[in-house]
């Protein structure tokens, strides 16, 4: 094979290899506007106490340190605030918490301060 | 009647049918059942009817274990005992409290809730409280607005309590039942009468006289049929270990028991509470009404814990309170006590300019732990004499995995249940996050609540007294009070303490009459 039929193969071949990657980090990750407001939270936390939590609970899970893997997780979450609500509660019911700065959260709660955390940054 | 034993002259015989020693909670709920019956009954106080600090100061002793309060400090001894800096705070030990606990080493009386139903009515009329019924449902009768918070009732019940008139307040027990006390021409109150030495027969088997003396330098013998040591759970155990002229190793400790299992309540604020919307209720209301969240009993089975409350303070008034355990360091209960009451003032000063947003919807929630049984956790003699010639007590005041480990998963449990219904957050403080740490806080808090150093049981080799309180093998000796504890329950000891003096008192009536 020619230098420069290798070389034409090869880039090719990468390319395809590539494509489902850099589709997957270079569209921008969709975000739904309660992935980042833990609601019930919000009641009795300051904005800055739920984005420190979210720093928190990402150093203590690091698989979960990027706004994609985090959007993954959080996928799921209803729309409304009520479905949300009931999500959070579930969580607590079947033991889904997490402790966070000494907060238990229900792992739901603490992946949308983790999600809130990587907002702005 | 009242005698003063500085007064009377040196070497005095006092002769009685029963002497109780100690006029504290116990001797005078024992003191008081007796008046008007056929029997002379001297009750022997070591102090007065005023704090003395030469009489105090018998107390004192070293801490050696975990930081406790000053052993000079951490009772009163007078008239009324430490009922004169008491709370008041009355609640009766729950069902489980009296059972065997696998999980729970040394846990189970050989008598249950059942036996002690009738003492804890009398002892509720004693302290002047209510109606022997602690059900909220009972109560939300009788005083308006005691909402309970909405959680899941598997999980989760409300303990009431009672608070008695007679608190320290208000001049505690001996405030009164003083003026009946001296004027019960069969009950004779012997003041400035410490014991210092218990005699017993050649086998001993019995005690025939018990010693008693004073900063005056007067010597007594006081001679009785029956003997009832009621000074407190320190006081009791040091006075049998001492009493070792004729037993080497004191009193009633063939088995080497007297002074172990010393346990106290743990009372640490451990978690806050943040409700996430108000919720009016007066059902933690100190004024009106006293009720802690409490942890059902098949729940701590399974999370093989240890029973404990929590009860909630505004977390505002709490958050700058210094721990009672750091105010209250004085060798002079008055001092400590007025340190302690400063710190609290302090700490209001500051939550009136806090109190809004959030925070005024949160609680620190002060956990009520029982101690595990422990008998490394012990009171024992030391090597200097007090005044009067008797070995100071030290105590070794030593806590286990298992108390850190409750105290914990208690503020967990609430955390879930409380996220479950949507009601708020729990968040644990700094001490209480790592399940490994096994260290205490410096907010490690005693209630002043001495337990548990003649504990009870049918075994000699395991307990101090029998079921009806007397020392195994001595047949004519009991203990009173919360010294006979096996397991401390979560609530303040002094109701129960009543009702089981009560029942003692009804035991050795029984067997007063029997040997007529």
């Amino acid at each position: 094979m020619q230098r420069r039929t290798f070389v034409g193969v090869a880039t090719a071949g990468l390319a395809v290899v590539a494509a489902p990657f850099l589709y997957h980090y270079l569209t921008p990750v969709p975000i739904e506007a309660g992935w980042s407001n833990p609601s019930s939270l919000s009641l009795i936390c300051e904005p800055d106490t739920i984005r420190t939590l979210g720093e928190k609970y990402r150093l203590l899970h690091d698989e979960e340190s990027s706004k994609r893997s985090l959007a993954a997780q959080l996928s799921t979450l209803p729309a409304d605030e009520p479905g949300r609500e009931e999500m959070i509660k579930a969580d607590f019911r079947e033991g889904r918490t997490v402790m966070v700065d000494g907060w238990i959260l229900s792992l739901t709660e603490a992946r949308q301060c983790a999600f809130a955390s990587l907002q702005n940054a | 009647m009242h005698f003063d034993a500085r007064k009377l002259p040196n070497n005095s015989i006092i002769d009685g049918d029963i002497c109780i020693v100690g006029s504290g909670a116990a001797g005078i709920s024992i003191a008081l059942e007796w008046i008007n019956t056929p029997y002379r009954v001297i009750l022997l106080e070591s102090g007065g009817f005023e704090y003395d600090d030469q009489v105090q100061d018998l107390y004192k002793g070293e801490n050696t274990g975990q930081k406790y309060y000053p052993m000079k400090s951490n009772r009163l001894s007078y008239f009324g005992g430490t009922t004169n800096h008491w709370a008041g705070m009355c609640s009766p030990f729950d069902e489980q409290d009296f059972k065997k606990r696998d999980w729970v080493p040394h846990s189970g009386w050989p008598i249950t809730r059942k036996d002690m139903d009738p003492f804890y009515a009398r002892a509720t009329k004693v302290l002047k409280l209510g109606p022997y019924d602690f059900n909220l449902e009972f109560w939300q009768k009788q005083v308006p607005n005691l909402n309970p918070f909405p959680l899941d009732d598997q999980v989760i019940w409300f303990k009431m309590w009672q608070n008695s008139p007679l608190s320290g307040w208000n001049g505690g027990l001996a405030k009164e039942y003083k003026d009946k006390i001296l004027s019960a021409k069969n009950i004779h109150l012997y003041t400035y009468a410490t014991m210092v030495d218990i005699k017993a027969s050649d086998s001993v088997s019995q005690v025939t006289e018990v010693k008693v003396k004073n900063h005056a330098g007067k010597e007594h013998a006081v001679k009785a049929k029956q003997f009832i040591l009621a000074g407190g759970a320190i006081q009791n155990a040091r006075m049998l270990l001492a009493a070792n002229s004729q037993a080497p190793e004191g009193l009633g400790n063939d088995n080497d028991v007297v002074g172990r299992y010393f346990m106290e309540h743990l009372e640490i604020h451990a978690a806050e509470l943040w409700l996430l919307r108000p919720f009016p209720t007066d059902l933690f209301n100190w004024d009106k009404i006293w009720c802690e969240i409490a942890i059902r009993e098949d729940v701590q089975a399974r999370n093989k814990i240890l029973n404990g409350t929590a009860g909630p303070d505004q977390l505002a008034y709490k958050k700058d309170s210094v721990p009672r355990m750091e105010s209250y360091q004085e060798e002079d209960p008055r001092k400590s006590w007025d340190n302690m009451l400063k710190t609290w003032s302090v700490a209001d000063s500051i939550a009136e300019k806090r109190k809004t947003g959030a925070i005024s919807r949160a609680y620190f929630l002060q956990t009520r732990l029982e101690q595990a049984p422990n008998p490394d956790s012990r009171v024992f003699l030391g090597q200097e004499k007090d005044e009067l010639g008797v070995p100071r007590a030290n105590l070794n005041w030593a806590l286990t995995d298992l108390d850190k480990r409750s105290v914990r998963r208690i503020n967990e449990i609430i955390g879930e249940e409380v996220g479950k219904a949507g009601f708020g957050r729990i968040r644990l403080i700094e001490e209480f996050r790592d399940p490994n740490d096994m260290s205490w806080p410096k907010g490690t808090n005693g209630g002043w609540h001495h337990m548990g150093t003649t504990r009870m049981s049918d075994d000699p080799k395991t307990g101090v007294v029998d079921s009806n309180c007397k020392v195994h093998g001595i047949s004519n000796l009991y203990v009173a009070g919360a010294a006979c504890y096996p397991t401390a329950g979560a609530p303040n000891p002094t109701l129960t303490l009543v009702a089981l003096s009560l029942r003692l008192s009804d035991y050795v009536k029984g067997r007063m009459k029997a040997a007529v």
